[in-house]
C-alpha cells in the first residue's frame, strides 16, 4: 500500500516544484494584493497575477502539451505538424507518410493546452488591435478635436520612448529590446504587448508587467513631477471654455486620422485602423448594438485573455533575470520622462501663444493612460484652485498620447523589424 | 542610381551628394539598418528621427482639425445671449412670454446658485441660455462630476 502511494506521490506536481517558482508565486502574491487589497488597475493586474502563479505551476495540459523523451504525450494532443523525412532530407514529394511503418516524422510543433491556443492571440498580434478597438469605441475625441493643438502634447509626451531606448541600449539591451522597452513610457499597455511581441518576445512578460503595474500607479508617479516642473502661478491657469464639437466633425477626425497615420507610419496600421473603427462606430449613431458589444463584452473577453496570457508568459526561468530588474527601473524612467516632456512641451506652448495659455498640468495627460492621467491633471490642478476644471482639456492630450504611442511604436517597427 | 540627366551632365562628380538628398536621409528610413548595438550617434540620430516622425504625424493631424474646425466654425448659426430679467422673485402671478423665462424657473435657477456658492452674498444679474448645439454640456457635467468623484490614489 505504502509502496501505491509512493508510485501515485512520484506522479503528483510536488516533485516538479524548484525554488525559483516559489519566489515567483510571492511574486504573483504581491500583484494580486496590489490589484485586490489596494485596487490598482485590478482589471488587468488580477489576470496577470493569476497568469503567474499558473506558469509557476507544475500544470499539464494548460500551457502546452507535456512532451516526455520517449515521445508520447500525457495531455491532451489537438494537432500535430509533421513532414516526412528520409534520412535527415525531405522525402519526394509523392511520398505518402502512412505507406511505410519505418518512416521518419520529423515533429515541428504540437500544439495542445488551453493557453496554447488561447496565447496565440497575442502571437499572431490579434489581442492588442481587437482591444484598440474597444477602447476607440470608448474615447471621445471631442476635447482633442476642440483644441487640437494639444495633440502637440501627446507628441512631446513620446520624449520617454526615445530617451528610454538610448538608457536601455546603454545597459546592454539590444536595439529591439530597448525600443520594446523604452515603448513602457507611452504607458499604453496594448501597444506595449504588441510592439515587444514583435521585436523581443522575449522580454514581453517583463515589459508587460511594468507598463500596467506604472499605469496603476501614475497617481503616485506623476504629481512629483508636476509639482517640480511647475510654478503655483502656472498650475492656477484657466483655460478657455472648449467648443462643442459636431457629429460630422467626429466622423472625418476618424476618417482622417486613420489615413494620415495609416500612410506615415503603415507599420502601425493595426492599431489606429481599430481604434478609429471602434471610434467611428461610436460616433456614427446607427451601430449601437456593435459599440456596446466593442465597448463591453468584447474588450472584457480580450482583457481576461491577454492578461492571463502576460501572466503566463512570466515563468520563472526567464523572468528572475536581472534584465527584469532593469526593466522596471527604466520602465519608471520612461514614464517619467514622458511625464516630464509633456509639461515641458505645455510650457513652450504658452511662450510660443501666451494670449491662450494652457494649463502646464495638462501636458502630462499626453502619456496616454486613459482616463487616468487626465484625472491626475484634474485633481492637482483643483488643488491649486478649487473651481479649475481641467478634466476635459486634459483629455485631450490624453487621447493625443494614444495615437502618438501607436505612432512611435509603428516607427519602432518599420525601423528596427528587418 | 543617379537620374540619367544628371549623369549625361558635363560637370556630374559621382562623389557629389546634394543637400536635398542629405536632408532626406536624415528623415528617411535608413535605420531599418540599425545595428543591434548602435553607437552613440546613431542612437541619437535614431530617437531624433522617431520624435520627428511623431511630430510630424500629429502635426498633420492638428494643421488638418485647426482648418476642420475653421470651416464648421464659420458654417454655424451664432447664438445670441439672452438678457433675462432680475433674480428678484417676480410675482406669483406672473407668466413667462414666448421666448422669456418663466418665474419658476428662474426661482430655481436662483436657488441652485444660492446652493453652488454655498450662501455667499451674490445678485444674478442675468440668466443666459446655453445654445441648442451645447445641450452635451449636461452630459459632460456629469460626466466630469462623475471623474472628479473618485478618489484618486
Amino acid at each position: 500500500m505504502i509502496q501505491g502511494l509512493l508510485d501515485y506521490f512520484s506522479t503528483t506536481g510536488f516533485q516538479l516544484i524548484t525554488w525559483k517558482m516559489v519566489i515567483m508565486w510571492a511574486v504573483a502574491g504581491v500583484l494580486i494584493y496590489l490589484a485586490v487589497a489596494k485596487g490598482f488597475e485590478p482589471l488587468l493586474l488580477v489576470p496577470i497575477a493569476f497568469g503567474a502563479l499558473v506558469a509557476n505551476l507544475p500544470t499539464r495540459g494548460v500551457i502546452t502539451v507535456e512532451q516526455y523523451a520517449n515521445g508520447t504525450t500525457d495531455s491532451a494532443i489537438f494537432r500535430i505538424e509533421a513532414q516526412p523525412v528520409a534520412n535527415g532530407a525531405h522525402a519526394p514529394a509523392n511520398a505518402d507518410p502512412h505507406a511505410a511503418p519505418t518512416q521518419t516524422l520529423k515533429v515541428n510543433r504540437v500544439e495542445g493546452g488551453l493557453y496554447d491556443f488561447i496565447s496565440q492571440g497575442v502571437k499572431l498580434e490579434l489581442f492588442p488591435p481587437l482591444i484598440f478597438l474597444g477602447v476607440g469605441a470608448l474615447t471621445d475625441f471631442g476635447p482633442l478635436i476642440a483644441m487640437p493643438r494639444t495633440l502637440l502634447l501627446g507628441a512631446a509626451a513620446q520624449l520617454g520612448l526615445f530617451i528610454t531606448f538610448f538608457g536601455a541600449n546603454l545597459l546592454g539591451f539590444t536595439a529591439k529590446q530597448s525600443a520594446s522597452i523604452g515603448i513602457i513610457g507611452g504607458a499604453d499597455g496594448p501597444t506595449a504587448i504588441f510592439l515587444s511581441n514583435k521585436l523581443a518576445p522575449e522580454l514581453l512578460g517583463a515589459i508587460a508587467v511594468a507598463a500596467y503595474s506604472y499605469m496603476s500607479l501614475v497617481p503616485l508617479i506623476q504629481p512629483p513631477i508636476m509639482r517640480l516642473l511647475t510654478t503655483k502661478k502656472e498650475r492656477v491657469i484657466r483655460m478657455q471654455k472648449l467648443r462643442t464639437v459636431s457629429k460630422t466633425e467626429k466622423l472625418l477626425f476618424a476618417l482622417l486620422v486613420m489615413v494620415i497615420c495609416v500612410l506615415l507610419v503603415p507599420d502601425a496600421s493595426a492599431l489606429i485602423v481599430m481604434l478609429m473603427l471602434g471610434n467611428f462606430l461610436r460616433e456614427c449613431g446607427v451601430t449601437e448594438r456593435l459599440v456596446k458589444s466593442a465597448q463591453n463584452e468584447i474588450i472584457n473577453v480580450l482583457t481576461i485573455f491577454l492578461g492571463t496570457t502576460v501572466g503566463l508568459t512570466m515563468r520563472a526561468d526567464n523572468f528572475l533575470a536581472t534584465e527584469t530588474l532593469k526593466i522596471i527601473v527604466l520602465g519608471v524612467v520612461a514614464f517619467g520622462v514622458s511625464t516630464a516632456g509633456g509639461i515641458v512641451g505645455a510650457k513652450i506652448m504658452n511662450w510660443c501663444s501666451p494670449k491662450n495659455p494652457v494649463n502646464p498640468l495638462i501636458g502630462s495627460a499626453g502619456v496616454s493612460a486613459v482616463p487616468m492621467a487626465a484625472r491626475v491633471s484634474h485633481v492637482e490642478g483643483q488643488r491649486y484652485d478649487s473651481n479649475n476644471y481641467l478634466l476635459m482639456h486634459a483629455m485631450g492630450p490624453n487621447v493625443a498620447g494614444v495615437i502618438g504611442t501607436a505612432v512611435a511604436a509603428g516607427y519602432f517597427l518599420s525601423a528596427l523589424s528587418n | 542610381m543617379w537620374p540619367a540627366a544628371l549623369r549625361s551632365a558635363p560637370s556630374f562628380d559621382p562623389n557629389f551628394i546634394p543637400d536635398v538628398m542629405v536632408a532626406s536621409f536624415i528623415l528617411s528610413p535608413p535605420l531599418a539598418a540599425l545595428p543591434e548595438y548602435p553607437s552613440l550617434g546613431e542612437s541619437i540620430l535614431f530617437q531624433f528621427n522617431g520624435l520627428v516622425v511623431v511630430f510630424l504625424a500629429l502635426g498633420s493631424i492638428w494643421g488638418l482639425l485647426e482648418l476642420m474646425g475653421v470651416f464648421f466654425r464659420r458654417s454655424k448659426p451664432a447664438a445670441a445671449p439672452q438678457k433675462a430679467a432680475a433674480a428678484t422673485p417676480p410675482p406669483a402671478a406672473a407668466t413667462a412670454a414666448p421666448g422669456e423665462l418663466s418665474p419658476q424657473l428662474i426661482a430655481v435657477i436662483s436657488a441652485a446658485v444660492h446652493v453652488a456658492i454655498a450662501g455667499r452674498p451674490h445678485r444674478i444679474a442675468a440668466v443666459v441660455p446655453t445654445p441648442v448645439e451645447s445641450e452635451l454640456d449636461w452630459a459632460r457635467e456629469g460626466r466630469r462630476t462623475i471623474f472628479a468623484s473618485h478618489k484618486t490614489r
